[in-house]
């Protein structure tokens, strides 16, 4: 491992580890440790949400698909970046109004029950802690790549930073490092994207030709099949992405960290604007790496690809602009599973410790100290999984997370918020169904029974990858039916004005804890 | 790599050198006091640009066959690339002044690398103003520190010379040898720019929280100064201030001499000069007399400005703050100093601020005094309110009555009613209209006229129109008893007094006379000046009402007292025909 990756490297880790320094200082109350204090404007609040949500897996595995599958790969981006547009209408602003520092508040915030909250609770937790799995056993499996650092060694560097950047930073460090982090990606790979560019004297057709040249699909590239041949997979994932990020806790969250909905609006703006752009760089990125690397060298280091955006670099501009693009991949994936961490933590400390362990009733500092604790063990917890999962495929969690959260969070969200029928048998019901279905579907699925390599030596029950179009409609189903076939009777509040409070802020009689 | 990097640190090395004792030339560090103006990012823009200049003569010139030349860059051929280190100044130039200055101040190293030429010509030269401009704005973004931190600085110096390399690419990208050319110069640019933005930045930091310094140690001396010269501004004669406060500013301040005058003359001198600069000197000096007018600090820089008698005077400087109290200037504090160039803007600020709290100081004393004023006023007049001689012998004036002319007794009764109401004005307002005190006057004078029937007469002429007019209570009131009690004292009959109001020009005069025996000439002169002990209830009135009239409504309005030549006394004032003040406004 040579001078400048390393140098590049301790560069990033010291920055963001100042960062997280100066956060402590402003992380000492819960509201600072939980929410910024809400104190994010919009904008930069759009460019941490951005930051949380492009992962590395995102990253080098859009580029490296583009590069290998052609236009299917693009498409499989826009399925991110549209899902936006599912938030930014039905869900941003409600959530904002409604809730304080968890998605348990702001189901809550109607239903008012210890056990809804746990659920919500235990749902963040899964979500979160699944998601962060394959991020950090990509992330291990990347850094060996790159730094030629032992896998352990890897995941335990980024497990230790992403939990100091979380015990002692909070928010602010978190939101601060992914807000970096979207800097140097977007920066990065825009100039990237140019020098790409420049190589083909700026023509457009040029670089489409060679693209044809160095790719087995040849002229076949531009067309789609090559990764999605199965209608039904291609719908049943493209359903899951569209509706997934929508019930994300760690995206929603998010929404807490400004002041108001205004700056709410603004930020997924920002976020869709930026992420959009990302996903253009991407297609020009991955198109060089297949014009310019090559098929045979990209697949050589990795089946799926993933390492071509660093040897597009490498080849562009050898050791000194790889190191570069390395030490972006790294900052993404530290600013991801910090975001992730703090979710987890926010769902157990929050809504299981404070509120339902201590009922509401303890103090601040308390509160907060429970908070870091949470953070350290969920930081160990998830840096011994990924150890322990090493030599798993676990790139199912993946489509685990995006499935689950449309499944159970999404139509738990909107009904609550829209459907005046709706109660707390239904919410509850929703969750769980939404759940036990996703896991089912995954088991029987071909992730897992597999002939060849899966854990279950079978032909898989449901030959679905991405079981999100049985999943799906199941979790909307459990949540409608458990509203519909219990009797109206819990201590809801008047939907009147809870519907009031969603949708414009003026709080009614109750008051907010 | 090593080696390159060893020459590019130093040659930074150099720069810092040179910048560092720029910051040591004061014409140079003002241009870091963050005034806006055109102008100033201007010259500012100029001034990084020259410094990018400089950085990228003192870079170094790589061929492409990969051999470093060590030269200072005159000239570059066209088969070498220049390695420049412009981007530390240009990224200070962003990171002080702004977008405009950074851009301003990358146009022109980017002008110089442009003509320079060589490999990589148009990246090298396009990368400074992109840099500068981008500088600028993150500059913006972190608006709230003055100066960044050097750390942030070193972070934010790390950009630049990736970018630059990035523009190299771009700019030349089918280049094979331009891919082995940044990897040989990538990290060394980087890591020499970076560190010397994060050293640029902690100097510039030191200079500037020099200058903070410098200013706060000065409005503590100034505050300290203030405090210190209380007990003297306190004190009752002029002369004991002025000594005061001229030991007080020489043993403070590092002056050549200070002298303080009132407004004809020297009062106190201390320090150099005091051979000549005497107390009792005249005020002469056109420039005293101009700050004694205009109320405002003057500066003179020459002998010729001071326009001291003396040739061998030598005292070069002077800063002149006028101490004004009531709209009035009652005198100079004149600061001294040797050389005109002792003069600093520091010293100027001092002597504003100086000024400005005494001129405080002293309105806070005066209105302490009048505080105590009223209050020895209320004080006595609560005594007259329960006077008890008067009180009795009234009393029994009306008792004898009752019987032969009880409509009388009623009268007198009701107007001692009347006296005694009017008598607590005195307690909750310090100007009342000029109509109650003639009531109040009127009360007493019937009570007394009642008592003493035969013994004198009490005449009041009052025109009609001047009751609107502010005066403070109970200012007639005590003339007329002064006048009854010494000057009438010894008077059995044909005893008289008038008391007239009359308009004379702008001017009310209000005037008690007496044909009694008149204010024995010893106590004449004082009489109103200072309380006059020895008799019972008597001699405060006077100096009271004397006091109450010089507060409330000025020097001009004080009382007059004089004998007449035809026996008895004359005590008078004048009060504004127009009203100058509000009733509540005090």
């Amino acid at each position: 491992m040579n001078i400048t990756y390393l140098l590049f490297f301790l560069c990033i880790v010291i920055c963001t580890l100042i960062i997280t320094y100066w956060a402590a200082r402003q992380s000492k109350t819960t509201n600072q440790f939980y929410i910024a204090a809400g104190r994010l404007t919009g904008t930069q609040n759009g460019m941490a949400i951005a930051g949380d949500y492009i992962s590395a897996a995102s990253f080098l595995g859009i580029v490296g698909t583009i590069a290998i599958n052609g236009f299917d790969g693009f498409l499989y981006a826009i399925g991110f970046l549209v899902s936006y547009l599912i938030v930014l209408f039905f869900i941003a602003e409600p959530v904002h109004r409604l809730g304080k520092y968890s998605l348990g508040d702001v189901i809550c915030a109607r239903f008012p029950s210890y056990k809804m909250r746990g659920i919500m609770a235990v749902g963040a937790l899964i979500i979160s802690i699944f998601y962060m799995i394959p991020q950090l056993v990509a992330a291990g499996l990347l850094i060996r790549l790159l730094l030629d650092i032992n896998y352990s060694a890897s995941v335990l560097i980024i497990g230790i930073l992403m939990t100091i950047y979380v015990v002692f930073g909070g928010m602010f460090a978190t939101s601060w490092v992914q807000i970096v982090k979207t800097v140097l990606l977007l920066s990065g790979t825009f100039l990237l994207a140019l020098i790409v560019f420049s190589r083909f004297n700026w023509s457009i057709p040029n670089l489409l030709e060679q693209v044809t040249l160095g790719s087995p699909l040849g002229d076949q590239f531009s067309l789609p099949g090559h990764l999605f041949n199965n209608p039904l997979e291609t719908l049943s994932l493209h359903l899951a992405l569209i509706l997934g990020t929508a019930g994300l806790p760690h995206i929603l969250i998010r929404l807490f960290t400004v002041r108001n909905t205004v700056e709410v609006r603004k930020s997924l703006l920002t976020a869709s604007w930026i992420i959009g752009a990302f996903y253009l760089i991407a297609l020009v990125l991955g198109l060089g790496a297949v014009a310019l690397v090559g098929f045979e060298e990209l697949v050589l280091l990795d089946p799926f690809g993933n390492l071509a955006a660093p040897l597009l670099a490498e080849s562009l501009g050898g050791d000194f602009l790889m190191a570069f693009i390395a030490a972006i991949a790294f900052t993404t994936i530290v600013a991801v599973v910090a975001g992730l961490v703090i979710s987890a933590t926010t769902a157990f400390s929050h809504d299981i410790y404070f509120h339902i362990l201590k009922r509401g009733n303890t103090s601040e500092k308390k509160r907060l100290r429970a908070a870091r604790w949470t953070a350290f063990f969920i930081g160990l917890l998830s840096t011994l999984l990924a150890l322990g999962l090493r030599n798993m495929n676990v790139t199912f969690l993946v489509s685990l997370t995006f499935i689950v959260a449309a499944s159970s969070n999404l139509p738990v969200l909107l009904f609550t918020i829209y459907w005046r029928r709706f109660n707390q048998t239904g919410a509850i019901s929703g969750m769980l169904s939404g759940l036990t279905v996703s896991l089912i579907l995954l088991f029987l699925g071909p992730h897992v029974m597999n002939p060849d390599g899966g854990w279950i030596a079978a032909e898989a029950v449901v030959p679905l990858y991405n079981p999100g179009i049985i999943a799906i409609p199941a979790g909307f189903l459990g949540a409608y039916l458990g509203a519909v076939l219990s009797r109206n009777k819990e201590n809801t509040v008047p939907f009147a004005s809870f519907y009031l409070q969603a949708q414009t802020g003026i709080e009614g009689r109750r008051n907010r804890s | 790599m090593m080696d390159l990097t060893m020459v590019l640190f130093e040659r930074l090395g150099l720069l810092l050198v040179i910048a560092f004792v720029l910051t040591r030339i004061p014409g140079f560090r003002s241009l870091l006091y963050r005034e806006f103006s055109f102008k100033m990012a201007g010259i500012h823009a100029c001034v990084f640009g020259i410094f990018g200049i400089a950085g990228t003569l003192t870079g170094v010139v790589i061929g492409s066959d990969f051999t470093v030349t060590h030269a200072f860059v005159w000239e570059v051929e066209a088969d070498q690339m220049v390695v420049s280190s412009s981007l530390v100044a240009i990224v200070m130039a962003g990171l002080l002044g702004g977008p405009a200055v950074g851009l301003g101040a990358g146009i022109i190293a980017g002008t110089h690398l442009f003509f320079l030429g060589g490999i990589g010509f148009m990246a090298n030269s396009l990368v400074n103003p992109l840099t500068g401009l981008l500088a600028g704005f993150t500059a913006r973004f972190f608006s709230q520190e003055r100066v960044i931190s050097p750390i942030k600085a070193l972070f934010i110096g790390i950009f630049p010379p990736i970018l630059l390399m990035h523009l190299l690419l771009i700019f030349d990208s089918l280049d094979r040898t331009m891919v082995e050319l940044i990897n040989t110069i990538g990290l060394p640019v980087v890591l020499s720019n970076s560190i010397a933005i994060a050293i640029f930045t902690a100097m510039i930091a030191i200079v500037l929280r020099e200058q903070e310094n410098e200013a706060a140690f000065a409005t503590r001396q100034a505050l300290t100064i203030a405090e210190e010269a209380l007990p003297f501004l306190k004190e009752e004669s002029f002369q004991k201030k002025a000594e005061g406060i001229a030991d007080l500013f020489y043993a403070r301040l590092k002056l050549a001499a200070v002298t303080v005058t009132n407004d004809k003359e020297v009062m106190a001198h201390k320090g150099l000069g005091g051979d000549h600069h005497r107390i009792g000197n005249p005020l002469i000096t056109q420039i005293s007399h101009q700050a004694l007018e205009s109320k405002e600090i003057l500066v003179a820089y020459s002998q010729a400005e001071i326009q001291c008698t003396h040739k061998k005077c030598p005292l070069e400087a002077v800063i002149i703050i006028p101490i004004w109290e009531a709209q009035q200037t009652i005198g100079l504090i004149k600061l001294y100093f040797r050389k005109p160039q002792h003069i600093r803007p520091v010293e100027l600020m001092l002597a504003e601020g100086l000024g400005q709290l005494i001129a405080n100081q002293l309105k806070t004393i005066k209105a302490e005094r009048l505080e105590l004023h009223t209050r020895d006023a209320e004080l006595s007049n609560l005594q007259a309110q329960i006077n008890p001689h008067f009180l009795f012998n009234t009393l029994h004036m009306i008792a004898a009555l009752f019987r032969k002319e009880p409509e009388k007794a009623r009268h007198i009764t009701v107007q001692l009613a009347h006296f005694m109401r009017f008598n607590l004005k005195l307690v909750s307002t310090q100007l009342v209209p000029l109509e109650k005190e003639t009531e109040h006057v009127k009360a007493y004078i019937e009570i007394i006229q009642t008592r003493f029937t035969g013994r004198m007469q009490i005449h009041f002429i009052q025109p009609e129109e001047m009751s609107h007019l502010l005066i403070p209570p109970s200012s007639i009131q005590p003339l007329v008893e002064n006048s009854v009690r010494h000057g009438l004292e010894h008077v059995s009959e044909g005893g008289r007094v008038d008391v007239k109001m009359e308009q004379v020009g702008k001017w009310i005069k209000i005037s008690v006379q007496d044909n009694g025996q008149g204010f024995p000439d010893s106590i004449l002169l004082q009489a109103g000046e200072k309380v006059l002990t020895g008799k019972p209830h008597g001699g405060t009135g006077l100096y009271n009402v004397n006091q109450r009239l010089i507060n409330l409504l000025g020097e001009e309005s004080r009382l007059h007292v004089r004998n007449l030549s035809g026996g008895g006394s004359e005590v008078h004032f004048t009060i504004p025909a127009v009203n100058t003040r509000k009733e509540d406004d005090l």
